[in-house]
């Protein structure tokens, strides 16, 4: 079951759009109901796996001597759920909801403005005006639907995020951080109060290292997983059924669908188109990965000095800045980049890697934001009391001390990177269609232009089996390295 | 002239969301050359803090430190620092971390490499070169810190709670060795400037013992321990000391 979620989550949900809007429509006879059930499904689909995830993941990270306690003190089956299972999903899950939820902004934006140049699959919405009003050069009602956006974004945040997050503190397991002060952000200072008003828990606090906390983070995916405890038998169960009615569902009603598209598959092996586009596929694919290589190496010139800078010097206000920055949906801002980018010299290749580095970056700031903060000061005040500074201090100490949340960082980084290719590579930029070589805008072509189901999912598992195949030989190791060698105790 | 001297020394540390506090004030203090000195007081009275504007690391709010008279405007490199967390470098082996003790000294490699090797096996780590900071007990961390500062035969030794995250057993060992250490006229350290929330310790180890007061820590009294070494950790006149200066923090 967990290889399975493993390949499932790596999917790139932007890859699935074309799919599902093809799917949808087949069923709702191309009205506009199909598309906007395909652009709920696919916001469905992202946020519920990232918060099935968290809730798998927070149950086994629990410490074990919390277990023996919860025994201990004869909790029971409802009590330890209650003041053992929940409890400690909730840090969590409030943080997946908020990454849920910014991720949300992205695809639908992103759908939005996919669906605009094929006129049959319009979705109107925020994203679509952005777009829409860029392409007609009306700047100013770009920036008025901006700052529509920006505002509710915020506002979303401030009301029902911040809150949450700040009561999520409490189920946190004391983080070993003798001398960090909380940085209050302007949200958390403002709505304190909310949060004052929710009911404490009772949970017993225990050191975990900040490290130990970006593992958890990454265990999921890169760890053989610790064993397994009662409720999470409950959640495979829930899915497998939640799978199999999907799949029942599918051919019960759409068997018909299914004989087609099986005939389908069977006559593309003969079309020429298909066999050109099909050769081309390799060649895609490096593209794709030297792409995100690029952007990858620009992300992270950028990002590290920033967030050594965010985690020790900044003020409150620039991390509020940050955090309102990184909450803009990126995909809103495409019409606006590539107005200014797709002129310039080589305005093409730069639009499409400033447009994927808007799909990391994001990821790798916050991770090692983190952490820079959870370096020990201890650390840093020894390495200064002997002596260290400026670049020896930065190859000796910090480096090193970031290496674990850097590769977290890297992972989903790379995921949001892939994500972001789609939406990137191939542009619609009023009426007018940029496109680089590479998967994603292959997938955008077999889907828009050429409507051919079998090459779009011949792409997607393409892209899927890169995806997993990189987390394993790359990542997955690198993490075991790093781990290994540069983990605090 | 002493040998290291803190006048009027006072830290605040600002804050934006409450008001500012203080931590230190007024310290006034001088260390000669030989001395063992503890700097005991109830937890957050600044004594690490004050530790670390000794060396160097952070500046006083108001108030001098001088080093053979001329005042430590930033790490002073004749000292060395031992911390309670062991603050080993946990990419780094055994050997790799003793000479980052020599990282600001000059001299050559192979230098360094030998001193460090040598004081390895002066610590008694002799074979554990090679090995990784998690691979060691608690003990054996410790020691390493200790080499580490060591090494560089710093003048003065600054030990930030060197011994509270050790098991009791092997702190008493550890405690034995640093005041043979000390002993030795031919080994660094010569003089050692303690923090210590232990009176036990503190008694056990000290010429003079240094109790601060409450937040905002300022000195409130110093006590000479003329008691002779070897000493034993059950006497009862070190018990009436520990006891003496039990009641100023209590």
């Amino acid at each position: 079951m967990l290889p399975i979620l493993d390949i499932l989550q790596s999917v790139p949900i932007l890859g699935f759009f074309p799919v599902a809007v093809l799917f949808f429509i087949a069923i709702f006879g191309g009205s506009r109901l199909g598309v906007e059930l395909a652009a709920i499904f696919l916001i469905f689909t992202s946020q519920a796996w990232n918060l099935a995830f968290s809730t798998y993941e927070s149950v086994s990270a629990i410490p074990n001597e919390l277990f023996e306690a919860s025994k201990a003190f004869r909790l029971g089956r409802v009590g330890r759920i209650m003041r053992l299972y929940l409890p400690s999903c909730v840090p969590k899950l409030v943080y997946n909801g908020v990454m849920s939820w910014a991720g949300g902004w992205y695809f639908l934006v992103a759908a939005e403005i996919v669906t605009i140049g094929s006129e049959e699959y319009k979705v109107p919405g925020i994203g679509s005006y952005i777009a829409e009003a860029t392409y007609a050069g009306n700047l100013s009602h770009a920036l008025l639907g901006l700052g529509a956006l920006i505002f509710s974004v915020v506002i979303v945040d401030l009301l029902l995020w911040a809150p949450l997050r700040d009561y999520a503190e409490r189920f946190r397991y004391e983080a070993f951080t003798a001398q960090e002060i909380r940085q209050p952000t302007l949200y958390w200072r403002s709505l304190k109060w909310f949060g004052k008003r929710l009911k404490r828990p009772q949970l017993p606090t225990v050191r975990l290292s900040g490290l130990e906390k970006t593992k958890e983070i990454i265990s999921v995916i890169h760890t053989p997983l610790p064993k397994v405890k009662t409720p999470l038998k409950f959640i495979r169960i829930i899915l497998i059924i939640l799978i199999a009615a999907l799949v029942s569902l599918v051919l019960l009603y759409q068997h018909e669908t299914v004989i087609k598209s099986v005939n389908g598959f069977m006559g593309s092996l003969k079309d020429p188109q298909f066999l050109m586009e099909l050769s081309l596929l390799p060649q895609a694919l490096l593209a794709s990965i030297a792409r995100l290589g690029l952007a990858y190496v620009v992300s992270l010139a950028w990002t590290l000095p920033l967030a050594a800078w965010l985690a020790w010097r900044a003020r409150v206000a620039a991390f509020s800045l940050i955090d309102v920055l990184a909450s803009i949906p990126a995909t809103a801002l495409f019409p606006l980049i590539i107005n200014v980018t797709i002129h310039l010299p080589y305005g093409l290749f730069l639009t499409s890697i400033i447009l994927t580095m808007t799909g990391m970056q994001w990821y790798i700031l916050f991770n090692l934001i983190g952490g820079f903060r959870s370096i020990p000061s201890d650390m840093v005040e020894a390495a200064r009391s002997f002596g260290l500074r400026g670049l020896s201090l930065w190859r000796i100490v910090m480096l090193p001390s970031v290496m674990p949340a850097l590769i977290t960082g890297s992972i989903t980084g790379w995921g949001g990177g892939w994500n972001a290719l789609i939406v990137s590579e191939y542009i619609n930029y009023g009426g007018e269609i940029y496109s680089v070589l590479g998967l994603g805008s292959m997938l955008d072509k077999a889907a828009y232009e050429l409507g051919n189901l079998t090459l779009l999912l011949i792409i997607i598992v393409t892209m899927t089996s890169t995806i997993v195949l990189m987390n394993r030989l790359i990542w997955r190791r690198a993490y075991h390295y790093v781990l290994d060698r540069y983990k605090f105790e | 002239m002493p040998l290291l001297e803190l006048r009027n020394v006072t830290k605040s540390f600002a804050s934006k969301t409450i008001r500012p506090f203080v931590v230190l004030e007024h310290i006034t203090m001088a260390v000669d050359k030989g001395d063992f000195v503890c700097i005991v007081g109830p937890s957050g009275c600044g004594k690490s803090t004050l530790l670390r504007i000794i060396c160097g690391l952070i500046p006083p709010t108001d108030g001098q430190v001088l080093y053979k008279g001329a005042e430590v405007k930033k790490v002073c490199d004749e000292m060395a620092m031992v911390f309670q967390s062991f603050a080993l470098f946990p990419w780094l082996t055994v050997l790799e971390n003793v000479e980052i003790g020599l990282y600001s000294k000059k001299m050559s490699k192979e230098e360094k490499r030998m001193r460090a090797l040598k004081m390895i096996e002066m610590i008694g780590l002799k074979g554990f070169e090679e090995a990784y900071p998690r691979e060691l007990s608690g003990g054996m961390k410790q020691r390493v810190g200790l080499a580490r500062a060591l090494v560089s035969e710093p003048s003065v030794l600054l030990m930030d709670e060197p011994f509270s995250s050790l098991d009791p057993l092997t702190a008493t060992h550890l405690r034995e060795e640093l005041v043979d250490f000390w002993l030795n006229p031919n080994m660094a350290p010569d003089t050692v400037i303690m923090v210590t929330h232990s009176v036990e310790e503190a008694v056990y180890l000290a010429n003079r013992v240094i109790v601060l007061s409450h937040r905002p820590g300022t000195i409130l009294k110093e006590v000479p321990i003329d008691l002779p070494r070897p000493r034993d950790p059950r006497s009862d006149k070190l018990y009436a000391l520990v006891d003496q200066i039990t009641s100023l923090i209590a």
